[in-house]
């Protein structure tokens, strides 16, 4: 009788999931033509070009940078939110929301907004840096800058779901430990260090990897900030592989970069495919 | 000395009374700063939606519209379509949420009660798609749905959105359905019900809150979501939300003001929704994996 429940998931996960990886797969060993309308096989050739492209490796470094700058500091900006927090207070509720409200909206939008607050001219940034007696910075021109202010625009969309993940574990923790911690005459920084972290250390994991997947995939933020430039100075994996597939139609060589974006992510969250099928196993 | 001990404790006492005052005040100037960091983006859209043409780009920036006037407002909605644009962002987004959670409540269900061949495979394939990167479905299935000409139709993305929102319907959902006394289906059975009609009959309706949680979440997602729409959309009268802001600014046209305002609308779904599911956000972003 099962069937009757998993006929449709499994039906759905196989056209649009497992067909559509095999299909890229199958695509990768060929080149498309879309005006002559045939493809050819080509072997490996699309991933030796990619392998040897420098742009490819630029986007790599460029992915890098953003998800380790990023997640690094969404976890220490959120897990230091939610210490704060995690005591009486009044409006306590009204407080959490408004911390939230950043990652709820559409990332679109939010880099939107970025966009107008980073303009070199009437933006309001350059204005407030102007006021304190600091200079104008080309926040998306400048090859410098431009991948730091999309770092910052992640950083403040995405702290509040670290936040959220850590103020629950926190709330979770008995507080008769910090008690008898007390009595035992340990300080506030021991109590953190020995009691509060060790208990965190699940969450933070689960918060860093589930983090690190979505930072890894960046592609609207550039899209709408930046383009990927100034040159490729924001170019992201998931932007290359668009530029190739999209705007070039080059679905051969995309399909092949996609494919090595998968083995990637695959090796990035290794940790995280081995605890899903521990999980897995239990349920 | 019982006078030197009396002094030694007033002594404490105002020292201690500076130390309240003081962790009051950093606790206030934190909490503000928290505040001021997490408002001040929306603070300014809403601020910049409000201002005239000339205010906009006012070489100052002005903190308030100081001529508040609805004209940008005015123009999304009388040039650009903007009604029609929320239409089909919130058409898409609710087709896709019933049936992710009418499809995900079923696989849920199986998955929380039996065991059955293949059960480890599809729960680790369902964390494998959260995995796996957009892009790697995004350019197969372009070229899928052209070839049975499906691109530049709602229904491509309605199947698109359903099955990236399967795998969150269906990890929060079995975190629902776990919850339930599995004693209440056993002495159904034992009554004669079939397994489908326990699951209509007396199932569902116990987890009716965890199913609207579930749809509300898949709304939101969908509703946000921009790379799919982008790429399998061209009509203009077809595009969703966060597509046709990103129009509005861009190298050759820069439009803050009627941008500003299609931002600030494209919140409002959003924020009405969540404050009343806030504390269901968490069990469905990390997949059941932390119970908020």
């Amino acid at each position: 009788m099962t069937w009757i429940f998993l006929t449709p998931t499994v039906v759905l996960f196989l056209l649009l999931t497992v067909y559509p990886l095999f299909y890229a797969a199958y695509t990768s060993f060929f080149r498309v033509d879309y005006i002559l309308d045939q493809s050819t096989f080509v072997g490996i050739q699309n991933y030796q070009r990619i392998i040897r492209d420098m742009n490819f490796w630029n986007a790599v470094k460029n992915t890098l940078i953003f998800v380790v700058s990023a997640v690094l500091f969404e976890l220490v900006l959120g897990t230091a939110f939610a210490i704060f927090f995690n005591k009486e207070m009044k409006y306590r509720k009204l407080f959490r929301t408004i911390v939230l409200i950043p990652m709820l909206l559409p990332p679109i939008t939010v880099a939107l907004t970025w966009k107008m607050m980073y303009a070199y001219d009437q933006g309001v940034l350059n204005y407030l840096l102007e006021v304190i007696g600091l200079g104008r910075i080309e926040w998306l021109s400048s090859t410098t800058w431009a991948l730091t202010a999309i770092i910052i625009t992640d950083i403040w969309q995405w702290t509040p779901f670290v936040f959220l993940m850590v103020l629950a574990s926190l709330q979770a923790i008995p507080e008769s430990l910090y008690q008898s911690a007390r009595v035992s005459g340990a300080t506030s920084w021991q109590c953190f260090r020995y009691i509060t972290l060790p208990l965190l250390k699940p969450t933070l994991t689960l918060a860093l990897l589930l983090r690190t997947i979505d930072t890894f995939r960046v592609f609207d933020k550039m899209y709408v900030l930046t383009g990927g430039g100034p040159g490729n100075a924001t170019e992201t994996i998931t932007f290359y592989i668009y530029r190739y597939g999209f705007r070039y139609f080059h679905t051969g060589y995309a399909a092949a970069g996609s494919i090595i974006m998968v083995i990637m992510v695959c090796g990035v969250s290794f940790l995280y495919i081995r605890r899903a099928f521990r999980t897995a196993n239990a349920k | 000395m019982s006078i030197t001990r009396f002094e030694e404790n007033r002594l404490h006492q105002v020292e201690s009374k500076w130390k309240i005052i003081g962790n009051r005040g950093l606790f206030a100037g934190i909490m503000a700063f928290i505040v001021v960091w997490s408002l001040f983006p929306v603070y300014w859209m809403a601020n910049n939606s409000l201002k005239g043409r000339l205010e906009q780009f006012s070489s100052i920036p002005t903190f308030y519209p100081h001529a508040p006037t609805l004209e940008n407002y005015h123009r999304l909605f009388q040039e650009m379509g903007f009604l029609g644009t929320i239409g089909n962002s919130a058409m898409v987004a609710f087709v896709s949420s019933v049936l992710a959670v009418a499809f995900g409540s079923l696989a849920a269900y199986a998955l929380s009660r039996y065991q059955f061949k293949g059960k480890q495979v599809l729960l680790a394939w369902i964390l494998l798609t959260r995995i796996f990167p957009p892009v790697a479905f995004v350019i197969p299935l372009y070229s899928i749905m052209g070839n049975v000409g499906l691109l530049n139709t709602r229904i491509a993305l309605i199947l698109a959105y359903i099955v990236f929102n399967l795998p969150f319907a269906i990890w929060m959902l079995i975190g629902f359905f776990s919850e339930i006394p599995i004693e209440i289906e056993h002495s159904a059975q034992v009554d004669g019900a079939s397994p489908f009609q326990v699951f209509r009959q007396i199932v569902l309706p116990l987890v009716a809150p965890g199913l609207a949680a579930t749809a509300i979440f898949s709304f939101v997602m969908s509703w946000n979501e921009f790379m799919y729409a982008m790429i399998f959309i061209q009509s203009p009268d077809l595009v969703t939300v966060p597509v046709a802001l990103s129009g509005l600014v861009t190298e050759y046209l820069v439009l803050w003001g009627p941008m500003s305002a299609g931002g600030i609308l494209s919140t409002i779904p959003i924020l009405v929704f969540v404050i009343f599911l806030q504390d269901y956000l968490i069990k469905g972003l990390t997949l059941g994996a932390v119970k908020g």
